[in-house]
């Protein structure tokens, strides 16, 4: 009758729970590529950071206790490109499923037990069969016959779990020995449990707790205060399904339980159910709104969890759901590394306008803290200069605070923050010495998530300080493939990319992507003549996205010739007619109409990508094309029609213009529409309209 | 570009995702504007369910390995609002034991509630769409006939699946409640996407987030199969 244990196990659905300590605020959910990280988002960093998920700076701050660090480690790809964070952002999930391969899933984390049963009373069912029929095996007092009629009848447990009604289960059997009767109670008792009959449960397990069966009188004993915990939250669920919390729970029923856990624990320190026990005084606290109680035992417990495994990460959550996002729980937290979490929490922006009983962290309040952090100075100052830098913006004080150490090598998790906050005050301070001293850091890092941070700040650095070419040289340390697409797709111009198309040393996959970064926004832009060359190029892939501009479909029905014909025409007579509707063509085909639109999103001015921009200036769109072709009293019939045809369908079917360029009334829609069917009746475009939109 | 956002939407969206209060401004998800809800895991219940006319309530998740794990602490209680109940799937190969907790959880759901079906939400990649059909096709012939399926979509379905996937799903699912947001936000260019909604035919709900940036896209109000929005509460 092992009970599912309360840490991570879900019992009554409790600790379930999207977890990360929220506030309020709303920061967004994608990936800002920049090093600062004050708001909290969806994409943590390998550094000790206010805007980190809650859980990461705890359990970086606990493995650097075991001088456990990343090697080796990678976290496994995001597919949503909102929250692509390369090699450089993780999430708490993602974190463990590369610690724990295979044990911890996107979903639900680590995988619950082996039954349908899970995270419910009766998850226990099969476990439980086992053990009952150890514990009657090893009495010898037991007649064979009655252990055999015994072993059957708790067929009748699972029915309870099914829901099934007493009154079809199959009779008790019938038992005359001591220890069958004895055992027979059990199963009455272990029934009733099931079917939330606690007073039967109660008065079973009574009966048992000096049992002269030793299986029996310490299950009896843990099980006499696990009803007493069930009757505590008898009533605590609502119309949803919703466990409403201490408030609804019977408190003196929640005390005898704790009494009772902590009788057990003291008869039975190593008992089978011990850990289950220890796991539900702690709900017991915390029901009862125990807060020094439940900080205390958090604190103990993080100083004696082995780092690296499960049990850390079990821990942690079941910290940050009880402790770190409750707000009441919070002053209570105890030693140094869930102070430290709390601090970060406490320097995002907002904290505490949301009516939080926690104010956000004050320099003096920190400064109170010193006695908390003795013997951890290095922390303490880490803190102090993380408050310096993202409150005091005193980015003088951060590099007072935290002196250069970028030689050391393999650093811990706090070492290495220290050393790229100090990075980050240098590059708010415009220091010229800022990208020798990343150069210097990047040499010693010990995981890629720490090497990939600061390929960051030096491409931040570069791309600032206009040497874009340097990230790109032979033997660039920035060598992430995601840093380099992002400076390739919004920063890099035409000559650099095409340098980085040519060098035969790069990898395929960037060499396409430049490719497609030239032609595409040439095109765009209407650089004709610099596109029809271009296209000369040599193909990475022969599947790539750039291959669209020499082998991609041109028409759907006007005839066109290849794009860079077209283009070439262009260049010569930018209003040529057909060339125009070729092009027109091309981008609708190829989805081009909304690149470099409003709806890109370009990177914010402090994010990579973001200072430096390849290809200024506005782009050319089809709606305009064909309003100006409309208009035209030179072009042809056939093209006029078929001009009036495609700007009535730029609206279809949503009645959005998907063409660029600003919407139209319906009134000017219909204009059209009326002028392709009275003008052209006989084009092949008018009878193929039916609809404007 | 679009006559309701032109070119301020990326400052429009910028200056709103700063906004840390509470109280919804104005293009934000306000869930009292609405009477449909999604009420998850770990999400505390609020005052404007009592209102509620439509509940989807998470029930359980089935994890990778196919096995069933329950998520809430009893069985809702609700009377008069339409509720369904909610399977999050990690995985489409349920084992026999995942599939009977389905079958015991819907009887258990339908007493004191009118339960309307079982929602499936798996985030299906687009291009695995065809095999997510097959997978529905037969959990529908395992749902009893007055029940009704419906899913949750994304939004990228919309925008690149294949005609024929789409078309798969009609008449196995009566709809498709299409998410408009990641996490706690609003997914940037959601409009770009709900655009084109109309491309998904079966009948379908937009999925909001309390407290989101959210414009109604003109595009819906005229999709024929638009049958309104369904707000993902959160934990204030």
């Amino acid at each position: 009758m092992r009970m599912g244990r309360w840490l991570g196990g879900g019992v009554l659905g409790l600790a379930v729970s999207t977890g990360i300590a929220w506030a309020c605020a709303d920061p967004g959910c994608g990936v800002s590529w920049k090093l600062s990280s004050q708001e909290l988002d969806c994409a943590s960093r390998a550094t000790l950071t206010p805007g980190n998920d809650t859980r990461v700076n705890l359990l970086l701050l606990l493995r650097d206790r075991a001088g456990l660090d990343f090697k080796g480690l990678a976290a496994p790809k995001q597919d949503m490109e909102w929250t692509n964070g390369g090699d450089t952002f993780y999430s708490w999930r993602q974190l463990n499923m590369a610690l724990h391969p295979g044990r911890y899933e996107y979903f639900g984390g680590f995988a619950a037990a082996e039954n349908s049963r899970a995270g419910s009373r009766c998850v226990s069912l099969e476990s439980g069969a086992v053990a009952l029929n150890a514990a009657l095996a090893a009495n010898r007092a037991l007649p064979g016959s009655e252990r055999t009629a015994l072993e059957l009848a708790r067929g009748r447990l699972v029915a309870a779990c099914d829901g099934g009604e007493s009154a079809n289960a199959a009779p008790w059997p019938a038992v005359s020995s001591a220890p069958g009767k004895a055992f027979l109670t059990y199963l009455q008792a272990a029934e009733a449990f099931y079917r939330d009959d606690w007073d039967a449960a109660s008065q079973g397990f009574a009966a048992l707790r000096s049992a002269p069966d030793p299986w029996l009188k310490e299950t009896a004993n843990y099980m006499t205060a696990r009803v007493l915990l069930n009757q505590a939250q008898a009533k605590s669920v609502d119309e949803y399904g919703w466990f409403q919390g201490p408030k609804a729970v019977d408190q003196n029923a929640a005390r005898s339980a704790g009494a009772g856990f902590a009788g057990y624990l003291t008869a039975w320190p190593q008992g089978r159910y011990a850990s289950s026990a220890q796991g539900l005084q702690r709900r017991v606290a915390w029901l009862s709104g125990d807060r020094q109680g439940l900080a205390k035992a958090y604190a103990a417990m993080l100083g004696k969890v082995q780092p690296g495994a499960e049990a850390a990460t079990r821990l942690i959550e079941e910290i940050d759901n009880k402790l770190l996002a409750d707000q009441h729980q919070q002053a209570a937290a105890k030693g140094p590394l869930l102070l430290a979490t709390l601090d970060l929490m406490r320097m995002r922006p907002g904290y505490g306008s949301e009516g939080e009983t926690a104010p956000p962290l004050t320099a003096a309040e920190l400064e109170a803290q010193a006695p908390q952090f003795a013997g951890e100075q290095a922390l303490f100052d880490y803190l102090r200069a993380t408050h310096a830098f993202y409150v005091a913006k005193d980015y003088k004080r951060v590099l007072a605070l935290v002196p250069d150490a970028a030689r050391q090598t393999r650093p811990s998790n706090l070492d290495f923050s220290r050393q790229v906050l100090r990075g980050m005050a240098l590059a708010a301070l415009k220091d010229r010495n800022e990208a020798g001293f990343w150069q210097e850091l990047i040499g010693g890092t010990s995981s890629a998530w720490q090497r990939t941070t600061v390929e960051l700040g030096l491409a931040l650095n570069w791309e600032r300080a206009g040497k874009l070419d340097a990230v790109f040289a032979a033997g660039s340390p920035v060598r992430d493939s995601a840093i380099r697409r992002i400076l390739l797709t919004w920063s890099a111009a035409p000559p650099l990319l095409r340098k980085v198309v040519q060098d035969r040393a790069n990898p395929a996959e960037e060499r396409d992507a430049a490719l497609n970064t030239l032609l595409s926004n040439q095109l765009i832009r209407g650089q004709f003549a610099g596109f029809a060359a271009d296209t000369k190029l040599p193909l990475a892939k022969s599947d790539g996205s750039a291959a669209i501009y020499t082998k991609g479909k041109v028409g759907d029905g006007y005839p066109c010739a290849p794009i860079a014909v077209t283009a070439a025409a262009l260049a010569k007579a930018p209003q040529d007619v057909p060339g125009r509707l070729c092009l027109g063509d091309f981008f609708r085909l190829h989805g081009l109409d909304y690149l470099a639109g409003p709806y890109d999103r370009a990177p914010k001015a402090d994010e990579l990508g973001g200072a430096a921009r390849g290809f200024p200036g506005p782009r050319l769109n089809r709606s305009a094309f064909y309003t100006s072709i409309i208009a035209s009293p030179s072009a042809g019939a056939n093209d006029k029609a078929y001009a009036l045809y495609r700007a009535v369908m730029c609206y279809a079917p949503s009645a959005i213009n998907d063409c660029g360029g600003a919407d139209v009334p319906v009134a000017q829609r219909k204009a059209w529409f009326q002028q392709l069917k009275r003008d052209y009746p006989a084009s092949s475009w008018a009878k193929k309209l039916r609809l404007y939109w | 570009m679009r006559q309701r956002w032109g070119q301020g939407l990326v400052a429009t969206l910028l200056s709103l995702l700063l906004l840390t209060s509470c109280s919804e401004p104005p293009g934000r998800v306000d869930a009292n504007a609405y009477d449909a809800f999604y009420l998850w895991a770990g999400v505390e219940p609020q005052p404007v369910l009592e209102r509620a006319r439509t509940v989807y309530i998470l029930a359980a998740e089935v994890r990778r390995d196919g096995n069933w794990v329950p998520l809430r602490a009893g069985v809702p209680q609700l009377g008069q609002p339409e509720l369904w109940l909610v399977v999050r799937a990690a995985s489409l190969e349920w084992d026999a034991a995942a599939q009977a907790a389905l079958a015991r959880d819907l009887a258990r759901w339908r007493s004191g509630n009118r339960l309307a079906g079982v929602q499936i939400d798996f985030d299906a990649a687009t291009a695995g769409l065809a095999g997510y059909a097959a997978f529905l096709r037969n959990l529908r012939q395992t749902l009893p006939a007055d029940l009704k399926l419906s899913i949750t979509g994304l939004m990228d379905w919309s925008a690149h699946a294949d005609p024929a996937a789409l078309a798969a799903l009609r008449g196995v699912v009566d709809e498709v409640v299409v998410q408009s947001y990641q996490g706690r936000t609003t997914i940037p260019g959601y409009d770009r996407y709900l655009a084109r909604l109309a491309r998904v035919p079966v009948p379908h709900k937009v999925a909001l987030v309390q407290g989101g940036v959210w414009q109604e896209p003109l595009a819906l109000r005229q999709d024929p199969l638009f049958r309104g929005y369904v707000v993902f509460l959160l934990n204030r």
